[in-house]
């Protein structure tokens, strides 16, 4: 896990007697919780106590390269458990690379663990050296090559990753590009895709994007996706979108699954966003579902308001619902509330209800309650704590609770010439 | 081993920080210079700024230091008239730092504009107010040069850090609407245009998939948040996989299931192995049989039983067992029977 973390390391530690960083900015959260797990039906207590640090080391100065940058973000955690499993000492690095910009920020270039996302890459992580170059114009190309990050639970997702995108960016909010990916998994292609995608912002109020994702190795469309989004007013928002996907091929060609199946999905509908007034706001969406089971729908609906004089009140109630042909579906309605106490306290209030079409354990209500309080002690210190209860088709009743304390600051160290 | 002493470096790196704070003292008072009454006065700007033509940075701020203001107003000083030009007479300071945010040089600008100032400064900044010195985006744009910059989404040529500093967006980029439902639909196409203002680690909040616990769970206090996993969603996680199985696969491998799946003896991995399955599940023509369901749904069968050879599936699909050939219509076309030599997933049926 840490291979790129200790190459980016070594290769500050190389450079540090050269640079000098001006800006640190510093995000430090513990995270304490009591909580229940469930395991085959037994309902065991623990303890998790997470420490998260994220670093930011900013205006570095280097010969040459221009907005050299040192970005790290990490955890660890120390769960204490009556059963074994839930037992013991774990972390992980989220982020951790290096980037900077040369030839008149012509070319940048990033080594280490990074998110790589646009294109058929979709978003994934990799420990690897990314570089993009402008080429001519508003033409540019992104290639990279790494080694797909493995998260928790060991999912081995491959074990080397490269691929490229070549783009054209008419505007500042308006691009095309044409992208590749191959992914290995033990000796074998698990993944080789073609994609194109596209937005295009059409006078100011309309948004069209555009994404194709073809399986090279099955010569069939993975992923397709048409959406329109048109903003008339500032408060007023509609959308409509159309995606196809082939669930199969989502899974890595190297599985001994990928030869059973070819099947699509469809699904089209769309969304609407309004504010009618500054204290209210409502949003709807409905989608229909062809899939090889048969048709489906899903949709659902949110309105929320402010009240008080400074919008200290907030309060809002949402359902969704999901039906599938052969399969399960459900009815949600969801109630929360925020209320801003003083300027530096704050609670909030969740009260969800779901109703499932078909028992899960003999269950078909889950109903879950959060209520949460949060102090901002200063400017740079954050504490909060939440109490959860619940009774869901996995337990009869469980009661968890959780204290958070953020630290967030940005170190500035200024530089005398 | 190696993850408790990670652990340990991380609780002692967090600890450590707030010790390392370093305190910036900005004061409290101001000091008043009416731009108005000065223009009003026939005063040039570079009477006061004289050094801005030498300025190739904003690190400096290029204000006059008091002996410039004393060429004229030295009588006011002499009568002890502080109060005119500082807020605070008690606790008087020289003009405050400043982090600068842009990278401009004033020298490269000033010919350029043929010492014309309001070309940029369209309205007479109020030093009372930061927000009020710098001339609008509007104003750099009406140049070709930067507006060709802004529209490649160069921005870090004359933005030093957007994602450090908190801007009001532009028009464009001010997120109004239902954004957080279309900003994959975005970031996908034109991602360049999302981290001039948002860093890895934001996006990584949610989308990494090495993350310490859910988003819900890290912000609690976020109700109102369109998070996916909120609340109860293990006990309706089988209903949503089975609404949109692909939009599941874009984080969550077979493991990830599996892993589950197995500690609650669901999978045959499992010390005492539950049979989940319908009671049709084995017998060809009923409703439930289990052909039909991994062809409408191969990515849920991939929750149990994805490992690779190993896989309950073999037993009998193999060339020559009692499932017959699982292939979908179509494969054959598809796939070279010389493909199998070259596969060891291939050979794992067709020895």
């Amino acid at each position: 896990m840490c291979n790129s973390a200790l190459a980016s390391s070594l290769l500050l530690l190389l450079v540090a007697a050269e640079v000098r960083a001006e800006t640190v900015d510093a995000t430090i959260t513990t995270m304490v919780a009591g909580r229940q797990d469930p395991r085959d039906g037994i309902l065991y207590s623990s303890v998790p106590v997470i420490q998260s640090v994220t670093l930011d080391v900013g205006d570095v100065r280097l010969r040459h390269v221009e907005d050299l940058r040192l970005v790290v973000s990490g955890w660890g955690e120390l769960t204490l458990g009556a059963a074994p499993v839930l037992e013991g000492a774990t972390g992980d690095l989220d982020i951790g690379f290096v980037e900077g910009k040369l030839f008149d920020r012509r070319l940048e270039l990033r080594l280490g663990r990074q998110l790589i996302f646009g294109g058929a890459a979709r978003l994934q992580p990799m420990d690897g050296a990314s570089a993009t170059v402008r080429i001519w114009r508003r033409v540019g190309l992104n290639v990279y090559g790494g080694v797909p990050v493995t998260p928790r639970f060991g999912v081995h997702q491959g074990d080397f990753m490269t691929g490229g995108r070549l783009f054209w960016r008419l505007t500042v909010d308006s691009e095309v590009g044409a992208s590749f990916l191959e992914m290995l998994k033990d000796g074998l292609q698990a993944r080789q895709d073609l994609g194109v995608d596209g937005r295009w912002r059409v006078g100011r109020s309309l948004v069209l994007t555009g994404y194709a994702l073809l399986s090279l190795l099955e010569l069939r469309l993975a992923e397709g996706d048409l959406a329109a989004t048109w903003q008339p007013l500032s408060a007023l928002q509609i959308g409509a979108d159309y995606r196809r996907t082939s669930p199969d091929l989502f899974l890595p060609r190297s599985s001994i699954l990928s030869v059973f199946s070819q099947e699509t999905r469809d699904q089209a509908g769309g969304n609407v966003w309004w504010r009618p007034i500054s204290r209210l706001r409502a949003e709807a969406d409905y989608h229909v579902i062809l899939a090889e089971a048969g048709f489906g729908q899903e949709g659902g609906g949110r309105v929320s308001a402010s009240l008080g004089p400074a919008f200290e009140t907030t309060l809002a109630a949402e359902v969704r619902f999901l039906r599938l042909a052969t399969a399960n579906g459900y009815v949600q309605a969801r109630l929360y509330a925020i209320q801003r106490l003083s300027a530096v306290w704050v609670a909030t209030l969740d009260l969800d209800l779901y109703s499932l079409e078909q028992p899960i354990n003999g269950q078909t209500l889950s109903f879950t309650s959060a209520a949460t309080l949060g102090w901002d002690i200063s400017a740079r210190w954050r504490a909060v704590v939440t109490a959860i209860a619940d009774t869901t088709p996995q337990v009869t009743s469980r009661f968890e609770c959780m204290a958070k304390l953020v630290y967030n600051a940005v170190y500035r160290v200024r530089v005398r010439q | 081993m190696k993850r408790l002493g990670l652990c340990l470096l991380v609780v002692a790196t967090a600890s450590c920080a707030p010790w390392l704070t370093i305190r910036l003292n900005y004061g409290v008072d101001a000091i008043r210079a009416p731009h108005g009454v000065h223009k009003n006065a026939k005063v040039e700007c570079i009477a006061c700024h004289e050094e801005i033509y030498d300025a190739k940075t904003l690190d400096k701020r290029v204000l006059p230091k008091e002996e410039k203001c004393l060429e004229c107003h030295r009588e006011q000083k002499q009568q002890g008239k502080c109060s005119n030009c500082h807020t605070d007479v008690k606790r008087a300071l020289p003009w405050p730092e400043r982090e600068p945010t842009l990278r401009m040089s004033h020298a490269d600008h000033i010919d350029r504009v043929k010492e014309d100032c309001s070309v940029c400064h369209k309205s007479l900044p109020n030093p009372l107010r930061a927000a009020d010195a710098a001339p609008p985006m509007s104003a750099c744009l009406s140049c070709h040069e930067h507006k060709q910059e802004y529209d490649d989404g160069r921005c870090s040529r004359c933005h030093i850090d957007l994602s450090r500093y908190p801007l009001k967006p532009v028009s464009m980029f001010s997120h109004q609407g239902n954004f957080v439902r279309e900003h994959g639909r975005s970031a996908r196409a034109a991602g360049a245009t999302c981290t001039q203002c948002h860093e890895q680690t934001f996006c990584s909040d949610c989308h990494a998939n090495t993350v310490s616990t859910k988003i819900e769970v890290k912000f609690p206090e976020r109700v109102d948040a369109g998070f996916i996993h909120r609340n109860d969603f293990l006990g309706r996680h089988s209903v949503e996989a089975q609404g949109d199985p692909a939009s599941c696969r874009r984080c969550h491998g077979s493991s990830f299931c599996e892993n589950c799946h197995t500690q609650q003896n669901l999978t045959p991995q499992a010390a005492n192995p539950r049979d989940p399955h319908p009671v049709g599940w084995s017998f060809p023509g009923s409703r439930e049989f289990h052909g039909t369901a991994a062809r409408q749904d191969i990515t849920r069968c991939a929750g149990c039983h994805d490992q690779g050879a190993r896989s309950i599936c073999v037993d009998c699909h193999r060339v020559g067992g009692i499932g017959g050939d699982p292939h979908p219509p179509g494969w054959q076309s598809r796939h070279d029977r010389n493909e199998i030599s070259h596969n060891s997933m291939c050979l794992a049926c067709h020895p």
